[in-house]
């Protein structure tokens, strides 16, 4: 099953990336079938807004948060597990399980008085709702490596520095990758409830739609978010398999 | 060469270790053994200082080693622990490299020591040295991990239990390895085990521990033969120590050189005492005992040689006791490694001449 993976992954990621590309080059001329859908409506293709700028927004606003947030997760997880900051261990676990019980939708509510309508407070929603995992998997990854092998590297000699550099690190990085992914694609498909507040995502079609009662926008804006979360997903599975 | 000097250690009010003295020589093969507890892990750590002592001083060829800078002094201090801790995501060239690789040596050094210490431990390099710590068996995993100990070719070595995780047979050879190891490179060792055979085996001199203390420092001969009270003599066990002792002597000590021997399978028409028939390669084939009939002639009493019989010189004297009561005779060859006869081991040297 391992060994599978490894082989399926590449084909999976340029395949999802592949369709992606093509649904959001082709959507505004697929007219005809959207129409079949939707024969009712006066306009059946999303245009006030091209897919593809809709697309390199959504993807910028979880990029940016994805990073922020794998940053400040990791490095709140190595701080808690340091001898220093031990004592930070259990509150920051418990915020990191807490914060994933939040909705999303209330955590950009509770943002926009912070920041206003627009991309700043879906960022700032994203990146706190994306830190709960990267922070959880950081400390479970390094909290995973066993004694005897911290034992012996300090036993060896290796400085606190160097311990974490070439034994925790890199014996954590598959469970914090997972942290990472979990954290991004989840983010993609809360990315597009940015749009109730103003930021521009491939949400737009789909809150559109819903306020319309057009079918076929919902549909054009899902597939669309669908399709990113999938390729993510692969292209992560295949960051992992090549550090096995 | 390490001296310990009335040093204590304490976790909260709890002593761990309390004043504790103890010299260690060079080139000694110490071993601290005592039950679980009485303080021979925290002694052998704060050699190393993973476990830091609050009062007295250690010393390692007399600069107290508080003086070093910690890493310095753990790179220069070898160190295998029980649970081996190979790092699980490097090769086994690459977890021995990790001490000389801190230090800065250049790789072709750093090559070179790395096949010289897996061929020491009879891993074959070519098949080693490339191989995840996960392919390899627990004996061979706990060799890569005293190999890496011994990498940068410290002169004292730290051994917490190394081979308290394997299985009898393992670890027995393991122990075997150690021994032949140790009198090639002659390292100061100190050792912790709470098994007593291992550390009679093993110990040129050991320290028996109770409640934090020394009970005993003495050679596992004294140890043996003159405990010093009633707690060391359970330790060692009083009704089986004459197996014990047998088990930390070698047959080199009792055996006897240049036995009698015939050529050929014929033996002489008359005998007397003990013959051993050897073939043209001088690898003995049959033991020749003469014993008396019933009408006061001499016989000889055969019996065939087979392969389990032959002891090494190297062997315990536990081992050829338990030939002995196997086979039911009452001397044993001792072959050289070609197989030829070199030796003889009597009952009656065992047992003082009484039988």
């Amino acid at each position: 099953m391992w060994r599978a993976s490894i082989r399926r992954a590449p084909w999976r990621a340029l395949t999802s990336a592949l369709l992606l590309i093509l649904c959001a080059s082709l959507f505004p001329h697929m007219e005809t079938l959207f129409r079949w859908l939707q024969p009712d409506a006066s306009q059946v293709v999303y245009d006030r807004d091209s897919f593809w700028r809709l697309l390199l927004s959504h993807a910028g606003l979880v990029l940016l948060s994805g990073f922020i947030a794998t940053v400040v997760g990791v490095v709140s997880g190595i701080l808690v597990t340091r001898e220093s900051g031990r004592d930070f261990l259990p509150l920051v676990n418990n915020i990191a399980s807490i914060g994933q019980t939040f909705p999303p939708v209330a955590v950009l509510a509770l943002a926009v008085p912070m920041t206003g309508f627009g991309g700043a407070p879906t960022v700032v929603a994203l990146t706190l709702y994306g830190l709960l995992p990267v922070v959880r998997n950081t400390i479970a990854g390094l909290e995973g490596v066993s004694g005897a092998v911290l034992e012996a590297a300090r036993g060896m000699g290796m400085s606190p520095s160097q311990v974490l550099w070439k034994v925790e690190l890199p014996l954590a990085f598959k469970v914090i990758m997972a942290g990472v992914r979990t954290s991004v694609t989840i983010n993609i498909a809360t990315a597009a409830i940015g749009s109730t507040i103003g930021a521009k995502t491939l949400g737009d079609p789909i809150v559109a739609g819903l306020i319309n009662g057009n079918t076929a926008y919902v549909l054009q804006g899902a597939i669309l978010v669908a399709l990113l979360a999938v390729a993510a997903d692969a292209i992560f599975e295949r960051i992992e398999s090549a550090s096995a | 060469m390490i001296r310990l000097d009335n040093v204590s250690m304490k976790y909260g009010e709890q002593y761990a270790v309390r004043n504790l003295s103890l010299d260690i020589a060079s080139g000694d093969f110490c071993v601290l053994v005592g039950t679980s507890g009485c303080g021979k892990s925290t002694t052998l750590k704060m050699i190393n200082r993973l476990v830091e002592h609050n009062e007295g001083r250690i010393l390692i060829n007399n600069q107290e080693i508080a003086s070093f800078e910690i890493n310095a002094l753990r790179r220069r201090i070898g160190y295998a622990i029980q649970n081996i801790g190979l790092f699980p995501h490097w090769s086994v060239a690459k977890n021995i490299a990790v001490v000389p690789r801190l230090l800065k040596w250049d790789a072709q050094r750093i090559h070179n020591r790395v096949n010289e210490l897996l061929e020491l431990f009879a891993l074959d390099p070519a098949i080693f040295a490339d191989k995840m710590p996960h392919e390899l068996s627990g004996g061979q995993a706990q060799r890569v991990g005293v190999a890496r100990a011994l990498a940068a070719d410290p002169d004292i070595l730290l051994m917490d239990e190394p081979f308290g995780a394997l299985d009898p047979i393992t670890r027995e050879s393991l122990q075997e390895e150690m021994l032949r190891i140790q009198s090639q490179i002659k390292k100061t060792i100190v050792f912790v085990t709470h098994d007593i055979e291992e550390a009679l085996k093993l110990a040129t001199r050991m320290v028996v521990m109770d409640a934090g203390q020394i009970i005993q420092y003495d050679t596992p001969e004294n140890i043996l033969h003159r405990p010093a009270n009633h707690f060391v003599e359970n330790i060692i066990g009083s009704q089986d120590r004459g197996l014990k002792a047998a088990s930390c002597k070698q047959v080199r000590d009792i055996m006897r050189p240049d036995p009698p021997r015939v050529q050929g399978a014929a033996p002489p028409c008359r005998g007397s005492g003990r013959l051993w028939a050897v073939d043209g390669a001088n690898a003995p084939v049959r033991l020749l005992q003469a014993t008396v009939d019933g009408d006061a002639s001499y016989r000889w009493r055969e019996i065939d040689v087979t392969p389990d019989m032959g002891l090494q010189a190297e062997d315990s004297v536990k081992l050829a006791i338990s030939k002995m009561l196997w086979r039911k005779v009452a001397a044993l060859p001792v072959l050289s490694s070609d197989g030829t006869l070199l030796a003889e081991v009597r009952m009656a040297d065992l047992v003082g001449g009484c039988a």
